[in-house]
This record gives C-alpha cells, structure tokens and sequence, in this order.
C-alpha cells in the first residue's frame, strides 16, 4: 500500500494543480493570519489605552481625595468625586472590557461590529452601551479575509480541485486500462489514490490551523488556547473531510472529469451559497432583530412618565431602598431624586428590556437551528465560538455585564442614600470588572450537535461513496 | 447569420438540464433575496417612521420649561429607509441608524443592524443587489464557458470556420444568444423589482432603478466579454472553466476585501478613543491648541462689556448667559465639524483608494455605483448625519436665543418657555440626495466601470482570428 502511495504521489507532485493549489493556500492563509493578527493587535492597543485612562483617572481621584479633605484643594461641588453620585456617575467609572477571544486571530467574525468595551456607570445601559469602533462602513461591508474565511470558503474549493478526477483523469488519459492490467487488486489501487489524497487535505487543514496559530502569535503556553486550537483543528478536519466524501461520492459516479468538476461546483455553490442563504432570509424573516430604535423611543417615554411624577417616583425609590441616613434631606437631595427617576423609568422599561432580550435570544436559537441546514454554516458556527467571536460569547459579555452594572449601581446607591463620603480606600475597593470565559460544558454542548450531525452526514457519504467508487467498467 | 448563430446558442443553453438548473437556482436566489429584503425594508420602514414621529411629539410636548433644559433633553434622529435599500442595503447595516442630538455635543451614530444580526446571516444573506454582483457572473461563467472552448473540442469550429463565418459575427451571435438566455431570468426579475419598488416609493423609485439596471447591465456586458474571450483563448473547455472561476474569486471574493484592507493601512483611522481625545482636547483648547477654554470665555465678556460700555453682565441689555452659551455652542460646532469632516474625507479617500483594486476587479466599482444610486452609500449617509446635525445646531441656537432675549439676568437657568416656543422649530424631516447629485460623488467608480466597457470593445474588435483547434 505504502508503495502505490508512493507511486501515486509521484504522479502527482509532477502535476501543476498541486503546486497551484498549496501556492494558493499557503499565500491567503499567510495573508489571512496577518490580518487576523493586526486585527487582535489593534484591539489590544486599544484596551491598553483605555486601562492606562483608567489607572490615570483613578490615580489622579485618589490624590485629590486627601488634599479636599484637609481643605487644600477644592473643586466645585457638582465634580467633587468624594460624593458617591459624582464618582459612580463618571469620575470612577470603570471601563468593563471585552477581550478578544482565544482564537479571535484566526476568525474576526462578529468582533468588528460588536462594542468591546463599555465605560459602566450608574446610568442606564442605553446610555453607555454604545461603543462602536470606528471603522469604514465600507470595510465592513467587503468583510475580512481572515483565517476562518479561507477554510469555509476557499479551502473546499482546493479540496475539489484536488479530488475532482481521482477516476475519471486516469480515464481520460487513457491510463486506467494499464492500471487494471496490473497485477494488484483495483481496490488497494483506490485506496492508495485516496488516502494519498486524503492525507493531503488533513494535512493542508492541519497546517493551515497550526500555521496560523504560529503566524498570528497565539499564546502557545497556554493550555486553554492550545485546547481550543486543538478542537477547532478537528473542526477543519471535520469539514475537509466533509469535502472529501462529497468527491469520493461524486467520483463514483463515473462522469468525465469536467462533469465531475462542474457538479462538484455546484456542491459547493449549494452548500457555501444557496443553503446558507436560505438561512439566512429564514433567520430575517421568521426572527427579525428587536427594534433598538423602538427600545430608545420607549425609554424616552418612560422618562418622560416618571419626571411628571417626581414626588411618587423618589418615595418609591427611598421605600425600596431603606438605609438613607436622613429621609427628609434624601427627599430634597437632587442626586437621590436624579437616581431615583432614573429608577422609576427603568422599573417601566424592564418588561421592555426583558422582551428584546427575550427576542434576541430567540434570534440566536432559531439561528442555531437554521445552521443545520448547510454543513458550512454549522462549521461557520464552530470556527467563531471556538475563537470567540461569534454572538454567544459577546451575550455572555453581556449577561456579565449586566450583572456588573447591578452591582456598581447598588454600590454607589447605598453609599449616596447613607450620606458617605469617598475615600482613596473605598475607592481601591471598588467593585472590579473582570471578565470571565464560558466554560467547555456550555461551548461543548452548543457546538455538539451540529457537529455531530455533520459527522454523521460525512460518514454516511464518506462510506457510501468508497462503496461505490469503482476502477471497473468503462475504462475509455 | 447573427441570428442564426445566436438562436441556436440560446436553444442549445436552454435545452441543456445544467444551465436550467443553475439558471432556475440563481433565480430563485433572486426572488428570496429580494422578497426577505423588501419584507424587512417594510418593517423597518414603518418603525422608523413611527419612532420620528413619537419623538418629535416628545420635543413638541416638553412641558414649560428652561430652554436649556430642553436643549438637553433634546431628541433622536433615525435614519430612513431609501426606497432601494431592500435591492442594495449598502452601508447601512454598518453605519448606525440613529444619532441623538442633545446640547454642547455631537454624538456619533448609534446602533448598527449587523451587531443585532447573527453571524450566520452574515455569511448567508445575499441581498438583491449581492445576487447581481457575485452570482450572475458565475451564472454568465456557466453560460458562456465553452462557447468557443467546446465547439473546439468538439471539433465544429473548424466546420463554422470553413463555412466562411466572419469571427467578429462569430462572437456577437453568440454574445447575444448567451444574452437571450440571461434575459430570460433578468427580465422577470427587472419587471418584479420595478413593482416593488412602485409599492415602495412610487415613480421615483424606478428613475433609480433604471440607473441601477444600466450599470449592471454594463457589468454584465464586461463579464460576459471576458468570459467569451477566454473561451475563444483557452486550450480546452475544462482549461476556460478553470480561468474564469479563478478570475471570479478573484473579483467577488477576495480582492474587494484585499483591497478594503490596503485602503484602510494607506488612510489610517483614528480608533473611537483617539478620535474622542482629539474632540475633548480641542474643545478644551482650540482646534489650534493655543486658546484655553477660561481665557476665551474671559476674552469674550470682556469684548462684550466694552462693546456695551459697561462694567457688569448683568448691566447688559441681553442676557449674558444666552448669549455666551450659544458663544460656546458655536466654537464646539465648529470643533465638531472639523474632526467629522476629517474622518468621513478619510472614509471617502479609503473608499477611492479601494477603487485602485477595480483594475482586476471591476465589482468595486459596481458595488459604489449601486450603492449610490440605491441612496445607502457613506456619501447619503453623511448626508444625513449632517442634516442632523444642522437640525441640531438650530435648535440649540433658537433655545439660547430664547434665553439672550427674554431672560431677565438673574433667571438665566430659571426663565422658563412653554410649547409655543418648541414648536417653533419645524419637525426634523431629512432631504435625501437627489440621483445626479449622489451620482456625482461616484465620478471614479463610473469612469472605472467606463474604461471596462472600452477595454471590453477593444477586446471584442483584437479577436479577430480564432484558433480552430
């Protein structure tokens, strides 16, 4: 076997496709890699600048907050960041980061249009949530040639090119009649010219994961990452081998090459172009995106009600929060009353909130589904939430985020309410943003299913199609 | 003979089970393109609308009080649809929807659609416009590959030749019969398009849509040439089908996004912090750096007072506070208009620079001028992001007027005006680029998309010989 493997390699290394396909590869995937880095690079410029802001910001409070209290330095009282209202409305706001994902250097995905960063303060989300990197419109609109880009899109097309005419060029050429007529099984011939083949494309898969983990510079020391490269290494196996069994069976159908070559074609257009896009249009159709639009104007109402109620909205306020130090002065103080129609405006938003959250997710899972639907969306899928770029990460972001901002809001409240003054140790202690990962048992349960069935659907094609490849019958 | 040669191109691709089949898929792309594109065109059509006219009410509505106060409140500007965004929605899932304009500050644009969408719809949804670009040319590849390539294979260009076919009517019948084939799907979809677009914006949707029909139909003719002369070239059928395939990559999937990426290292943009830091500083300071905000608000009640001829604000015949704030709104106007023009002239010089990646892939250029013509271009949307703005402006100048003149001194923050004065200010409407003038900004891409067009002629009129085996 190892020597018919050896022969075919022969022949095939003198053919110019080879050559032409791996030269192919090995540029985009190059030019992939060092966009996806130059990508990470700018997003982690970026944070760099906003924590440096940051320790300057809060550096420079705490400085101030000895010389205000001893009376050496004075500030008007609407910027004196010791009063808890002042500090958690901006002066300490804390920016809460999203990291780009593991692999995000591999798969840009929806990172350059999610905001990764939110400067959390005592306001409504709405107000804050809101920052858009600039980037050319335009730019977005071309897409990124990155990593993932070239396996769903250009890789299948190499695979094809290389698979095409396992049978039918030798066919073609005349030459299969003298295979035949060789004293070895025809079965041990195909298999050689297969697995050879074979191992080609596991091999271009594996290369292109493990290359542009090295080009992009991945952290390779750390154990997640390299866990995550590993899987969606196996991913891209997965669908290279998708690709493979699509031309085994193809193959068997003994059509002359460029038959072949065209329905391999339009596999490929079915598969990268037409299911995906009736997906898509299903996703769009059956679960368009909330309104943010509606959720501004609802706010705006909503705002509008609770200040026409000032009075009802502060002893609502001072009810659920027991702990003022004074009722009386909390009543007048224009902070509390600031605070607390805020309060009262979000209490009548928070069926609203819930809803479009409720769609979005619904949005999410019915994209889920619909991804069934085109082996390339269900590797699409992996490829992103394996690098973290895809959506699920950032509402994990999201969810956090959330979370975080109850936390810094209820911190600040209680503070104001009990009449404290901040001081440099109060602000050291500060709630901390810190982001955490979804664990493997989420990631891996989401993922499962699409790639399973896809493992499935390429064993049955896959063992079907070795079935009924063939050297036999028409040999001319 | 034209005819002749064009009625059995045009048989024989309709006979054939392959091009049915592709044909009938790149239609039925088509269709669902533009149907899920004009469902959710409609919705968001009509929840823009809506959301304007609730907040304009709000404006009209504030109860009495401060104008500055009402200032701040402010208001919201949404972006409309244009009636052709369901055929090319552009930019628009990328450059935000909405703009909040409020006193002292011009906000950047909000709420990008392609943040709410999933990554899957962005890797599968094709607008009407996407099927145009990227799908008919394959369909054009399918069509066209073996016009000249096959027969000679097959052997029966020698027989044409030796029957004295001239090359050049050669070529045209069979241009013109692929053409026949393609019509049979462009029309119907041309003639579905124009009854949207009717249902969508009347009359003056099909001006535009015949605009955008003439550019593709100019791309196509391009690729249709090309497509031609490679098969006339080409060694074999498999040899032609192997080029183009490589040339269509090339012009729909990788160099647009090659070129995006040199444009934006050629034309750097600030990050959204940078871009910040450079407003603040400049607000602070001058856009020259030199004049610090305390000593222009002193230099200015200075400049002010003796003017007067007296000593004190409050001895002025206006009011101080009025008069200054709209003093200080004008000098942050002015910074503002200064960093957003210079980033959006960066976005337009990216965008020309992307057009250098038009001399191999001429869907750049087609891409702008769909854009354009579809009304979803940066170019619109600027302009209604300097609408907006201008809407802002007035507002906020009519607000602090209203203080300068009616203000006693001591009620600056106190004075307070009721509705009449809100609803002095007509509602925020936005005036959209007519076709010419949006047309204009696309001189580049439709002088590229010209040159294609000569290139194609020259090309046509060199093949004169064709090998015959």
């Amino acid at each position: 076997m190892r020597e018919l493997m050896a022969f075919e390699w022969r022949v095939l290394r003198r053919e110019r496709t080879l050559w032409l396909v791996l030269a192919i590869f090995i540029g985009l995937g190059a030019y992939a890699s060092a966009s996806g880095a130059r990508f990470t690079g700018e997003r982690r410029a970026a944070i760099a600048e906003l924590i440096t802001e940051q320790c300057a910001r809060l550096d420079s409070i705490a400085a101030l907050m000895p010389q205000l209290d001893a009376g050496t330095d004075s500030v008007p009282s609407f910027l004196d960041p010791r009063m808890p209202a002042i500090a958690g409305r901006g002066a300490a706001a804390q920016y809460a980061i999203l990291p780009p994902g593991p692999l995000t250097a591999l798969s840009i995905g929806q990172a350059d249009v999610q905001p990764f960063w939110a400067q959390v303060t005592t306001r409504t989300k709405q107000t804050f949530f809101v920052n858009d990197e600039i980037e050319n419109p335009a730019r977005l609109l071309a897409g990124r040639l990155d990593v993932a880009f070239v396996i769903l899109v250009v890789f299948p097309l190499l695979v094809l090119a290389l698979t095409f005419d396992v049978v039918a060029g030798e066919r073609e050429r005349g030459t299969l009649a003298l295979v035949l007529a060789q004293p070895v099984e025809p079965r041990r011939v195909l298999g050689a010219k297969v697995g050879l083949r074979a191992i080609l494309v596991a091999g271009m898969a594996i290369a292109l994961s493990i290359g542009a983990a090295v080009a992009t510079g991945l952290p390779l020391s750390d154990a997640q990452t390299v866990l995550r490269l590993i899987a969606w290494s196996g991913v891209v196996l997965l669908y290279g081998a998708f690709w493979f069994s699509v031309a085994l069976l193809v193959n068997a159908r003994r059509l002359s090459a460029a038959a072949s070559a065209v329905a391999l074609l339009g596999a490929w257009l079915l598969v990268i172009v037409v299911l995906p896009a009736l997906a898509a249009a299903a996703i769009s159709v059956t679960h368009p995106a909330p309104s943010r639009i509606a959720l501004t104007t609802q706010l705006r109402e909503a705002t509008d009600a609770a200040a026409e109620r000032r009075q009802d909205a502060v002893a609502t306020f001072l009810l659920d929060h027991p702990g003022a130090a004074s009722d009386s002065s909390a009543r007048s103080d224009p902070f509390v009353q600031a605070v607390a129609l805020q309060d009262a405006a979000e209490r009548t938003m928070a069926p609203h909130y819930v809803a479009f959250d409720a769609a979005l997710d619904a949005q999410r899972r019915a994209a889920e589904r619909f991804r069934l639907l085109s082996p390339a969306l269900v590797v699409q899928g992996a490829l992103l939430d394996l690098s973290g770029s895809g959506e699920h990460r950032f509402r994990h972001y999201e969810r956090q985020f959330d979370r975080y901002h109850e936390t810094w809001r209820e911190t600040f409240t209680a503070r104001m309410l009990r009449q404290e003054r901040l001081n440099a140790a109060t602000l050291a202690a500060l709630p901390a943003w810190m982001f955490v990962e979804e664990g493997w048992s989420t990631l891996g349960a989401r993922l499962a299913p699409g790639l399973l069935i896809l493992l499935t659907l390429v064993l049955a094609i896959g063992v079907s199609g070795w079935r009924a490849l063939d050297l036999a019958g028409r040999t001319a | 003979m034209l005819r002749t040669i064009a009625s059995k191109e045009y048989r024989e691709l309709l006979r054939d089970g392959r091009f049915r089949w592709a044909g009938g898929i790149v239609a039925g792309l088509l269709l669902v393109a533009g149907l899920a594109g004009f469902i959710a065109w409609r919705e968001q059509a009509a929840q823009r609308d809506a959301a304007q006219a609730t907040m304009q009410a709000t404006w009209f509505n504030q109860p009495p009080k401060n104008p500055h106060s009402a200032a701040h409140y402010g208001l919201w500007a949404f972006k409309p649809q244009m009636p052709l965004a369901f055929v090319d929605r552009g930019v628009d899932p990328y450059a935000g929807t909405a703009s909040w304009l409020e006193a002292h500050r011009m906000n950047e644009f909000r709420f990008r659609p392609a943040m709410d969408a999933t990554a899957a719809q962005r890797f599968g949804e094709w607008t009407a416009a996407g099927v145009l670009q990227q799908l008919i040319p394959l369909l054009i590849i399918l069509l066209g590959f073996s016009a000249f390539a096959g027969e000679r294979e097959r052997g029966t260009l020698r027989q044409l030749a030796s029957l004295g076919v001239p090359t050049a009517t050669l070529l045209r019948g069979k241009a013109l019969g692929v053409t026949a084939a393609l019509a049979v799907l462009c029309v119907p979809a041309a003639v579905i398009g124009a009854a949207l677009v009717t249902m969508s914006s009347g009359a003056s949707g099909l001006l535009r849509l015949g605009a955008l029909s003439t550019v593709y139909l100019a791309y196509f003719g391009v690729i249709l040439t090309v497509v031609l002369v490679v098969s006339a070239q080409a060694r074999s059928a498999r040899a032609a089908l192997v080029t183009l395939l490589a040339l269509w990559a090339a012009n729909g999937l990788l160099v647009p996004r090659v070129a995006a990426d040199v444009a934006q290292a050629a034309f750097p943009t600030p990050t959204a912090r940078e871009f910040q830091a450079q407003v603040q500083r400049a607000l602070a300071t001058g856009i020259d750096g030199h004049s610090p905000r305390g000593a222009r608000a002193d230099a200015l009640r200075d400049s002010v007072l003796r003017t007067n001829g007296v000593s004190s604000v409050d001895s002025l015949p206006f009011n101080y506070d009025g008069f200054a704030m709209q003093r200080g709104e004008e000098h942050a106007n002015e910074v503002y208009a200064h960093y957003f023009a210079q980033l959006w002239d960066r976005f337009g010089q990216q965008d020309r620079a992307q057009l250098v990646g038009t001399v191999v892939a001429p869907v750049i250029a087609v891409r702008f001028l769909s854009m354009g013509i579809a009304g979803t271009d940066f170019g619109q949307h600027r302009a209604f992001a300097e609408q907006a703005e201008a809407y802002r402006q007035e507002f906020n100048r009519v607000m602090n007027h209203e203080i300068r003149d009616q203000a006693r001194a001591d009620e600056s923050f106190s004075y307070q005006a009721d509705s009449t004065l809100w609803r002095s200010i007509p509602a925020f409407t936005y005036e959209a680029p007519s076709l010419g003038h949006a047309l204009a900004t696309h001189t580049v891409s439709l002088t590229a998309l010209g040159a294609w067009l000569v290139l194609a002629a020259l090309l046509v009129r060199r093949e004169r010989r064709i090998e015959v085996a």
